[in-house]
């Protein structure tokens, strides 16, 4: 897993320095990608729990206080995060897992809430540092009530593409992208799946966030592809709930290509 | 072998736009089918086709459809990399054993082709179905333990057991409605590979056949209504991909029957001949004379007439004793394909129409030599009721290395539906020739205002419970005669109708 990750560090580097001019632009995203890095490597070095948690905290907080806008929506979530966290002290330990899914489902949605002022492409080495650390703390975190919030929060991303006549079907779409995120989060997928989930959904973040011509197109269909790997272990509650987000996803497919040639041109044959 | 294939094609991609020549393409190309099926027949392959376990027995199935596909491709205008992308997919898809490297790469290549096709709905409902198929048998794999051969028939819920085949069928059923249109052109890769799934996915067949019978009239209707286009544009073009559709169908009732191999086989049959009218056609745009000749060519093999190809594959699997409803359904296509050509015919007559005897060597040696070539292809798909077992389905024997018994009983249906057939066939020329073309536009017309203000579904129901009730009736008195016919007495009565229709048409 780790190699996917440098890869893709290696790839956002070298996309991200061939697009400016000047070396200088690039320092604040060498700096993020190198702390990430650092924090990576600290995962490995660091067996207790705790100083994993504290690694996590001090590199988010570092990276967003030196960078980024809107800092007082990052206070707001982090403070419901770490509230979620207190909770545990309160219960005795009695919730335990569950309390911890909920803060890893918060520190998510600030990860791909964040902005940043001086270089908006630093957004790809945060989220690339916080699916890493989510994937470290898949191995700690075991929830029950985990599938039903996520079958739920599947029924509501439906309805909100309903009612955005499927038009957000896309990498941008906040709201899809955090459901397969979750999604990875929460099941416990075969390792092949797993590697080519977080690659394809690696893949789309790096393609939104750097606008690669020629290839942009292509994320709708990585999306539907990682959106049948997460089905797999959906069906298994209900079969028809999946059939039934495969099928929607499919027509917002086939809404978006229409959209796309009715601006650019119809394509071969 | 994929080593080979996977740095070629990256240097392919490489320096696409530096090469000038277009053969180049052509002979790299050829020289990765050759080399990966010389590995492929000596068993000689390397670690990535060792990894995903490659089978050895049908080298001559992976050269036939790879041969076919990358033709197929190399005329698109398609991006280089989607191209290579393909061919690659292809060929591990033809290769492997394993049953979800088949599903991976049937899912990547739809994947591939939505990206470059015009987007019709129907496109996005077969990349639907396909991704179902994949999420069950993924769901199922990861719950149960894998076993040799991926072949496990567990299932997890019931419902997937009924649901699971059908949807591969079904799967099938929109590839094959959704290749041709107005604007778009048949794809052989798109015939095969569903084809081939189904093939593949051979074990999990358990399903009851009312299911099975849904689906053929689900593409019977969908064939018919594509019928309407035909009568729209009366095109050549348009009208050959209608014959395709026809002879298509009883491809997809033999996969039905679970004739697995003869489906396969007469698929690629199909596709090479479409092949061989495709490439004259580019390779000789300019003459006229040859251009027609090939047309020719293509209308007989896919027509049912009772000399083609098609005529006889339908013939064969009307004679392997299918139950009732789809022993209807093939007659009733059967008689839409005479119908088709025989107004094609009408239409273009005078466009087809050529002078053979006062022609040039060149279009003398390419009508024999096209001529030939359909009756190899005859011969080499004769069925088992016409001729002895160690000739008949040549081709199946060739490729899957299996053996076809000589059949003895079911002889005289079959005769019978040959006689049968070959009346038909002289009395819709008969009419056809006989009725004033404006009469036949404006009956076409007519059922065409008619098609688009009706209810199909009615409509087709009623046309078929029609059929069906004449047929059921003509099947009776058939039985009831006793055994005298065999294929002589058969081909006596054509010569005789011969005499007869000539006589006919000379008063």
């Amino acid at each position: 897993m780790i190699i996917i990750f440098l890869i893709f560090t290696i790839v956002s580097l070298f996309l991200r320095i061939r697009e400016s001019d000047n070396i200088q632009e690039c320092i604040p995203f060498l700096s993020v990608s190198i702390l990430s890095w650092i924090s990576f490597l600290l995962y490995f070095y660091l067996d207790k729990t705790l100083y994993m948690f504290a690694t996590f905290e001090v590199t988010s907080f570092l990276i967003v206080l030196l960078l980024g806008t809107k800092v007082e929506r990052f206070y707001q979530l982090k403070f419901i995060a770490f509230f979620m966290l207190s909770l545990l002290y309160i219960f005795d330990g009695v919730f335990k897992q569950d309390i911890l899914y909920l803060y890893v489902l918060i520190s998510t949605l600030i990860a791909l809430v964040s902005k940043f002022k001086i270089d908006a492409k630093i957004t790809f080495p945060f989220l690339l540092f916080n699916i890493f650390s989510m994937m470290k703390v898949r191995e700690l975190v075991e929830s029950s009530i985990s599938i039903y919030i996520y079958t739920i929060a599947i029924i509501v991303v439906l309805i909100l593409l309903l009612r955005e006549r499927c038009r957000s079907f896309s990498g941008d779409s906040l709201f899809l992208i955090f459901l397969l995120w979750t999604g990875i989060f929460t099941f416990t997928l075969e390792l092949h799946f797993l590697l080519s989930a977080i690659f394809m959904l690696l893949t789309v973040l790096i393609l939104n966030s750097f606008r690669v011509k020629k290839v942009n197109e292509l994320s709708d269909y990585l999306l539907y592809l990682i959106s049948i790997i997460i089905m797999i272990p959906v069906s298994k509650i209900s079969l028809p709930l999946a059939i039934m987000s495969l099928g929607l996803f499919s027509i917002c497919l086939f809404l978006n290509k229409k959209e796309h040639e009715l601006l650019i041109g119809v394509s071969h044959d | 072998m994929f080593e080979l294939i996977l740095i070629t094609s990256a240097l392919l991609v490489i320096f696409d736009k530096k090469m000038t020549n277009h053969y180049f393409v052509l002979a790299v190309r050829l020289l990765q089918i050759l080399v990966s099926s010389y590995c492929l027949y000596s068993n000689n392959l390397g670690g990535i086709a060792n990894s995903i376990e490659s089978e050895t027995s049908s080298t001559l199935l992976y050269l036939f459809s790879v041969i076919m596909i990358s033709y197929d491709l190399e005329i698109q205008k398609y991006k280089r990399f989607v191209k290579e992308g393909i061919f690659f997919l292809t060929s591990v898809f033809l290769v492997t054993n394993l049953l979800s490297i088949s599903l991976i790469t049937t899912l990547l290549i739809m994947v591939l082709f939505l990206y470059n096709r015009r987007a019709y709905f129907i496109d996005y409902m077969s990349i639907f179905l396909i991704s179902v198929i994949a999420l069950i048998y993924f769901s199922e794999l990861a719950s149960t333990v894998l076993t040799t051969k991926d072949a496990y028939y567990l299932y997890l819920t019931s419902f997937s057991e009924i649901i699971f085949y059908p949807l591969i069928l079904l799967f099938v059923v929109v590839e094959i409605a959704r290749q041709w249109g107005i604007k778009r052109n048949i794809r052989v890769v798109l015939v095969l590979i569903p084809i081939l799934l189904g093939y593949k996915f051979k074990f999990a067949n358990n399903v009851d056949n009312s299911l099975l019978y849904f689906l053929a009239l689900v593409l019977l209707v969908a064939i018919i209504l594509n019928g309407r286009k035909v009568l729209q544009s009366k095109s050549l073009r348009i009208s050959t991909n209608f014959l395709y559709s026809i002879s298509l169908f009883t491809v997809f009732t033999n996969l039905i029957m679970k004739q697995y191999e003869l489906a396969i086989v007469s698929s690629l049959t199909l596709s090479l001949i479409l092949i061989i009218y495709r490439l004259i056609h580019r390779e000789f745009s300019e003459d006229k004379s040859i251009k027609s000749v090939a047309t020719s060519f293509v209308l007989v093999n896919f027509a049912c007439l009772p000399v083609s190809f098609s005529g006889l594959s339908s013939l064969d699997a009307l004679g392997t004793g299918v139950g009732s409803l789809i022993y209807g359904f093939i007659v009733v296509s059967m008689l839409i394909s005479i119908l088709t050509f025989c107004l094609i015919i009408k239409f273009n007559g005078d466009h087809l129409y050529i002078n053979l005897l006062e022609s040039s060597n060149k279009l003398k040696m390419f009508t024999v030599s096209l001529f030939s070539i359909s009756l190899v292809l005859m011969f080499m798909n004769m069925s088992p009721f016409l001729v002895e077992g160690k000739n008949a389905h040549k081709l199946i024997q060739l490729i899957f290395d299996t053996e076809v018994e000589t059949l003895k009983e079911a002889l005289l249906g079959y005769n019978l539906s040959f006689i049968i057939f070959l009346i038909v066939t002289m009395v819709i020329g008969y009419f056809v020739k006989v009725v004033n073309e404006n009469i036949a536009w404006r009956a076409s017309f007519t059922t065409n205002e008619f098609l688009k203000n009706i209810s199909f579904s009615k409509y087709k129901y009623k046309v078929i419970k029609k059929s069906e009730n004449a047929l059921s009736n003509t099947k009776i008195d058939e039985r009831s005669e006793i055994e005298l016919s065999s294929f002589n007495v058969s081909f006596f009565i054509l010569t005789f109708f011969l005499i007869i229709s000539l006589i006919i048409i000379e008063l």
